[in-house]
C-alpha cells in the first residue's frame, strides 16, 4: 500500500515548464527528500500536492484517496486534504501566541477548548517546548519557532508532512540538531514525510531515499547511499557530492589517457552504454612521487577531516579528496590512481 | 487555487456591495461631471459648447489659472528649500535639539491649513497684531502689510505644505547609502563635487516627486485661496470655481473644474511616474548610516535661526489662534481683563449652531471614514488575494479622488444629485457620499502596501490548517492589518473633520460642518475669537488623532 503517489505530473507557468511529468511513489512511514538546484521545480511540486497549485496534468493521491487530478478535474482545496506543511519562513501568525497557533488547526475542526488544551500539550511535549503556550512568535528563537511551526503541522495526525525548505533558515549547528529531531519525532508518531531542499547533505543524512530534481524532471529516485554511489545521470553525480565527469574522448590526449585508466575501474550497476564516466574525488587515490601516471597539484583547501586538493593532469584539472593525514603541496608532482568508477547518461 | 462554491457567493456579494458604492461615490459624479462639460444633456439640465469659449475667454478665469500655477510653482519651489534644508541639517549636521524641531515640524503639518490661515490674518490682517503695532508703536502708515493676495496665499500654503517635504526628504536623505559618498570621495571627488556629482543627483528623483505633490496639493487649495485671495479679488481655480457657482454660473463653474481636474490630474500623474522612476535607483538594505558633518562654530547660530524661523512659522500663528479663542473681542488690547472662556462656552451651548456643526462633523466623520475603510479593506482584498477580473483596475478606480480637488468632487456632486430621481442636493448624504469619495484612497492606501507585504505562506498555511479563503483572510491578515485599517480611519475622519470646499459647496441649513462654521464665521463680523476657538479644538482633536496613529513597524511582522 502506497502512502501517496505522484502520477505523471506536469505543471507549467506561462512558458516556464516548471515540472515535467513526475512519478513518485511515497511508501508509508518513510522520509524522501527532494532536492534540486532552486528553480528546479521541486516547491511547485510541492505547492501541488498541499492544494496551493493545481496541476496541469496527471493526479495526486494520499492514502488511496484521489486529491488533484487534471483529466476529470477533481480538486480537493488545501483545507480539506489533511496534508500538513512546514513553510520555509515557518509562517507563524504574528498575532496568535505558540497556543493559538497550534491549536488553530484544532479550531478550524472544532474541538472544544479542553481537547485543544490537550492535544496542544502532548504537541509541546513531542517537540520539547513545554511551558512557552504564551510566548508570542517573535519572542521565541529561530529554532524554536520552527519546532512551533512543525507542532502546528502534526497537530491534525497528517497522513502526509510536507517540508519545504524548513531547515535553511537555521545556523549549522541547529540545522544538525533539528535534523535529529525530525528523524525523532518522526519515528515516535511513525510519519511520512517528504522534505523538500536544495541541500543535498541534508537530504542524504535526514532521508530514506533522495529524489533528485532537475529543470522540472525527476532525475533518480532511491536510498541515500544508493543515489550515491551510482548516480545516474551527470547531473546526479554532480549534484551530490563531487565528482569528476570524464566523457569519451575524440582527440584531447587527457582525456584519452583518463578514460583508459577509468575505464579499466568501472563497476557494474550503472546504466548500459553510457558515454560518460564519473569518478568520485576520493576515488582518486594519492601516492607521493611514485606511479606510472602523475599530476601536478594546483590547488588545495583544508576541511579539518579531509582535504579537497586541484590536480592538474595534462590539461585537465581533477577534484581530489583526501584524509587529512596526506599532505602536498601546491606545485608538487604526485602520483595517482582511479580506484572507483561508474558510468552515468548524460542529461 | 480552487475556492469552493459558497466562497464564491460570498466573494460575488462583497464585490458587489464595494463596486456600488466606487460607482456611486465615484465612478457616477465624474462621469457625469465629464458628460455635461463636454455639452451633452444629462439629469435634465445641460451646457452649451460655448461653456468653454466663454470660460477661458473670461479675463478672471483666465487670470486664476495664471494665479494657480504662480501659487502652486512658488510653494513648491519655497516649500522644497525650506523643508529640504531644514532635512539635511537634521540628518546630516551635528545640529542640537533636533527633538525640539522635529516636534515643531510636526506641529506644524497637523494644523489646519485654513487654520494657519485665519492666524496669519489675525496677525498680518488690517486690523491684525503686527500692523497695529507697527502702526501703533512706530507710527507706520497704516496697514504697513498686506497678507490679502497672492504672496499672502504662498506664504500660509508653504508653512503649511513645508513638513511634507520635511518628512519626505528626510527619509529619503537617510536612505541614501553612504558607502557611495564615500566611493565617491576615496575616488578623487572633494566634499562639494561629492555632493554635486553623487548626493544631490540621487536625491533628486525625491525632491522633483515631493515637489509635484505639493504643487497638486497647493493647486487644490481652497480655503486659504478664499479667505486670503476672495476680498481683493485674487482668484485662483479653485476660488473661481467657488465664485461662479455663487453667481449660479453653472457652465463656469464646471469648464473650470474640468480645467482644474486636467491640470491636477497632469500633475498627478507625473508624480506617480516619479515615483515609479524612483524605484530604479533605490539603494540597497545594507546602507550604513549618514555620515554627520560638523557645523563647528556655527552650531549655535545655526540652530538659533532655525528655531527662529518655525516659531515664526507655527509657534507664533499657534499661539495668536490661542490667545484669540480666549478674548472677548477681537481686536481688544492684551490684558487679564480682557480675557474670557465665553467664546468656549458659547460653543457648546445647548441648541447652539457650534455644537450642531462639531456634532454634524463628527457623524459625518465617523460615517464616511466607516464606510471607506470598509471598502478600502474590501478593494485591496479583491485586488491583492482573488483573482476577480478587472481587481487592478478596481483598485486603481479608488484612488482617483486623492487627484481630484475638493472643489471638484463637490461640482461633480452637485452636477450628478441636483435633479430628480437621483436627488440628493440638499440632504446631509450628497455630503457623506463626497466625504467617503474623498477618504477612499487614504483607506485603501493604508490597507493595499501592509496587505502585500504579508507574506502569502501566512494565509497558505491557515489554508493547510483548515480554513477557508475567506476564514483565512479573516483570521489571518485582517488582525495583521487592523492597525493600518484603524490608522486610515483616523486619517479619513480628519479629512472630515478639516474639510472646507466640499462642505461649503453642499451642505445644507440644520446640516451644518465644522468646515462651514469655520468658513462662514469669518465673514460675519467680529467672529474671528468663535473661529478661533472652534479652530482651537479642531487643533485638539487633530493633535490627538496624529498621536493615536500608530507607526506600524515591521518588526511585528517578522
Amino acid at each position: 500500500m502506497l502512502q501517496a503517489q505522484l502520477c505523471n505530473i506536469s505543471k507549467r507557468f506561462g512558458t516556464v515548464e516548471a515540472v515535467r511529468n513526475v512519478s513518485i511513489d511515497i511508501f508509508p512511514g518513510e522520509i524522501l527528500a527532494i532536492v534540486g538546484p532552486s528553480g528546479c521545480g521541486k516547491t511547485t511540486l510541492l505547492q501541488i500536492m498541499a492544494g496551493l497549485e493545481k496541476l496541469d496534468t496527471g493526479s495526486f493521491s494520499v492514502a488511496g484517496r484521489l486529491l488533484s487530478v487534471a483529466e476529470t478535474g477533481v480538486f480537493v482545496p488545501p483545507e480539506k486534504r489533511g496534508i500538513a506543511m512546514v513553510f520555509q519562513n515557518y509562517a507563524l501568525w504574528p498575532h496568535y501566541d505558540v497556543f493559538g497557533n497550534i491549536a488553530y488547526p484544532l479550531r478550524m475542526k472544532r474541538y472544544s477548548r479542553k481537547e485543544q488544551k490537550k492535544v496542544v500539550g502532548g504537541l509541546l511535549e513531542v517537540v520539547r517546548l513545554q511551558g512557552l503556550e504564551s510566548r508570542y512568535p517573535h519572542e521565541l528563537s529561530g529554532g524554536e519557532q520552527q519546532r512551533v511551526a512543525l507542532a502546528r503541522a502534526l497537530a491534525l495526525n497528517p497522513p502526509l508532512l510536507l517540508l519545504d525548505e524548513s531547515l535553511s533558515n537555521l545556523d549549522a549547528n541547529l540545522r544538525k540538531e533539528m535534523q535529529e529531531e525530525i528523524k525523532r519525532i518522526q519515528r515516535e508518531l511513525d510519519l511520512t514525510i517528504i522534505h523538500v531542499t536544495h541541500d543535498q547533505q541534508e537530504a542524504m543524512c535526514i532521508s530514506d531515499r533522495i529524489a533528485i530534481m532537475n529543470q522540472g524532471r525527476l532525475v533518480q529516485v532511491g536510498a541515500a547511499e544508493e543515489v550515491y554511489r551510482f548516480p545516474r545521470t551527470e547531473f546526479a553525480a554532480s549534484f551530490i557530492g563531487s565528482s569528476n565527469l570524464i566523457r569519451q574522448p575524440k582527440d584531447n590526449p587527457a582525456e584519452m589517457n583518463l578514460w583508459e585508466m577509468a575505464s579499466q575501474r568501472m563497476v557494474a550497476g550503472g546504466p548500459e552504454g553510457a558515454k560518460i564516466l564519473a569518478v568520485r574525488s576520493e576515488d582518486i587515490k594519492l601516492n607521493g612521487g611514485t606511479g606510472p601516471v602523475t599530476g601536478q597539484i594546483v590547488g588545495r583547501s583544508y576541511h579539518g577531516s579531509v582535504i579537497d586538493y586541484q590536480l592538474r593532469f595534462k590539461d585537465r584539472v581533477l577534484k581530489v579528496q583526501t584524509t587529512a593525514d596526506k599532505r602536498y603541496d601546491p606545485g608538487q608532482e604526485v602520483g595517482f590512481t582511479i580506484e572507483r568508477v561508474t558510468s552515468v547518461c548524460a542529461d | 487555487m480552487q475556492e469552493p462554491r459558497n466562497y464564491y457567493y460570498l466573494l460575488r456579494l462583497v464585490a458587489l456591495a464595494a463596486v456600488a458604492v466606487l460607482l456611486a461615490t465615484i465612478i457616477y459624479p465624474l462621469v457625469v461631471l465629464i458628460l455635461y462639460s463636454l455639452g451633452m444633456s444629462f439629469n435634465g439640465i445641460s451646457i452649451s459648447g460655448l461653456a468653454y469659449q466663454q470660460t477661458l475667454t473670461d479675463v478672471k478665469t483666465i487670470s486664476s489659472i495664471y494665479n494657480t500655477f504662480y501659487v502652486a510653482g512658488g510653494v513648491s519651489v519655497l516649500a522644497i528649500i525650506l523643508g529640504g534644508g531644514l532635512a539635511w541639517m537634521l540628518t546630516r549636521t551635528d545640529l542640537p535639539w533636533k527633538g525640539l524641531i522635529r516636534w515643531l515640524v510636526f506641529l506644524a503639518f497637523i494644523i489646519p491649513s485654513y487654520i494657519m490661515a485665519v492666524s496669519w490674518i489675525e496677525l498680518l490682517g488690517r486690523n491684525g497684531y503686527v500692523n497695529r503695532w507697527l502702526y501703533n508703536t512706530w507710527h507706520w502708515l497704516e496697514q504697513p502689510i498686506d497678507i490679502y493676495n497672492l504672496e499672502g496665499i504662498i506664504l500660509v500654503m508653504t508653512i503649511h505644505m513645508f513638513p511634507l517635504v520635511f518628512l519626505t526628504l528626510c527619509s529619503a536623505l537617510r536612505m541614501n547609502d553612504m558607502s557611495l559618498e564615500k566611493a565617491a570621495r576615496l575616488s578623487g571627488a572633494g566634499p562639494l563635487k561629492t555632493m554635486l556629482t553623487v548626493s544631490l543627483p540621487l536625491i533628486l528623483p525625491s525632491i522633483l516627486s515631493i515637489g509635484l505633490l505639493v504643487f497638486q496639493h497647493t493647486m487644490a487649495c481652497f480655503g486659504v485661496a478664499a479667505v486670503i485671495g476672495l476680498p481683493t479679488g485674487n482668484y485662483i481655480l479653485t476660488t473661481r470655481i467657488y465664485s461662479a457657482l455663487n453667481q449660479l454660473d453653472l457652465p463656469v463653474a464646471t469648464a473650470s473644474s474640468i480645467v482644474l481636474l486636467l491640470c491636477s490630474g497632469v500633475v498627478f500623474l507625473a508624480y506617480n511616474w516619479s515615483l515609479r522612476k524612483k524605484k530604479y535607483i533605490n539603494v540597497s538594505s545594507h546602507s550604513q548610516p549618514p555620515e554627520v558633518h560638523s557645523l563647528g562654530k556655527w552650531r549655535i547660530p545655526v540652530v538659533i535661526i532655525v528655531l527662529a524661523t518655525l516659531s515664526v512659522t507655527t509657534v507664533v500663528p499657534l499661539g495668536t489662534i490661542v490667545i484669540s479663542s480666549f478674548l472677548k473681542q477681537w481686536g481688544m488690547d492684551l490684558n487679564m481683563a480682557s480675557l474670557t472662556l465665553e467664546n468656549y462656552r458659547a460653543i457648546f451651548a445647548n441648541d447652539g449652531l457650534g455644537l450642531r456643526a462639531i456634532r454634524n462633523s463628527i457623524i459625518f466623520g465617523i460615517a464616511a471614514a466607516s464606510v471607506a475603510s470598509i471598502i478600502g479593506v474590501i478593494v485591496a482584498w479583491i485586488a491583492n488575494r482573488t483573482s476577480v477580473k478587472g481587481r487592478k483596475l478596481m483598485e486603481f478606480t479608488a484612488t482617483w479622488p486623492v487627484a481630484v480637488p475638493g472643489t471638484v468632487l463637490a461640482v461633480a456632486a452637485i452636477l450628478a444629485w441636483i435633479n430628480p430621481p437621483l436627488k440628493l442636493y440638499g440632504t446631509p448624504w450628497i455630503l457623506v457620499i463626497t466625504y467617503i469619495a474623498a477618504c477612499l484612497p487614504f483607506a485603501v492606501r493604508s490597507v493595499s502596501g501592509p496587505l502585500q507585504g504579508i507574506d502569502l505562506s501566512l494565509e497558505h498555511s491557515a489554508r493547510i490548517a483548515g480554513a477557508s479563503p475567506g476564514r483565512a483572510f479573516w483570521d489571518i491578515s485582517l488582525p495583521v492589518i487592523t492597525p493600518n485599517i484603524r490608522n486610515g480611519w483616523i486619517m479619513s475622519f480628519l479629512l472630515v473633520l478639516r474639510e472646507i470646499p466640499i462642505s461649503i459647496l453642499l451642505y445644507t441649513t440644520g446640516f451644518e460642518t465644522i468646515g462651514v462654521l469655520l468658513f462662514n464665521m469669518r465673514s460675519d463680523t467680529g467672529g474671528l475669537e468663535t473661529v478661533s476657538a472652534i479652530a482651537v479644538i479642531v487643533i485638539v482633536i487633530t493633535l490627538i488623532g496624529n498621536l493615536l496613529i500608530e507607526k506600524v513597524g515591521k518588526s511585528r511582522m517578522e
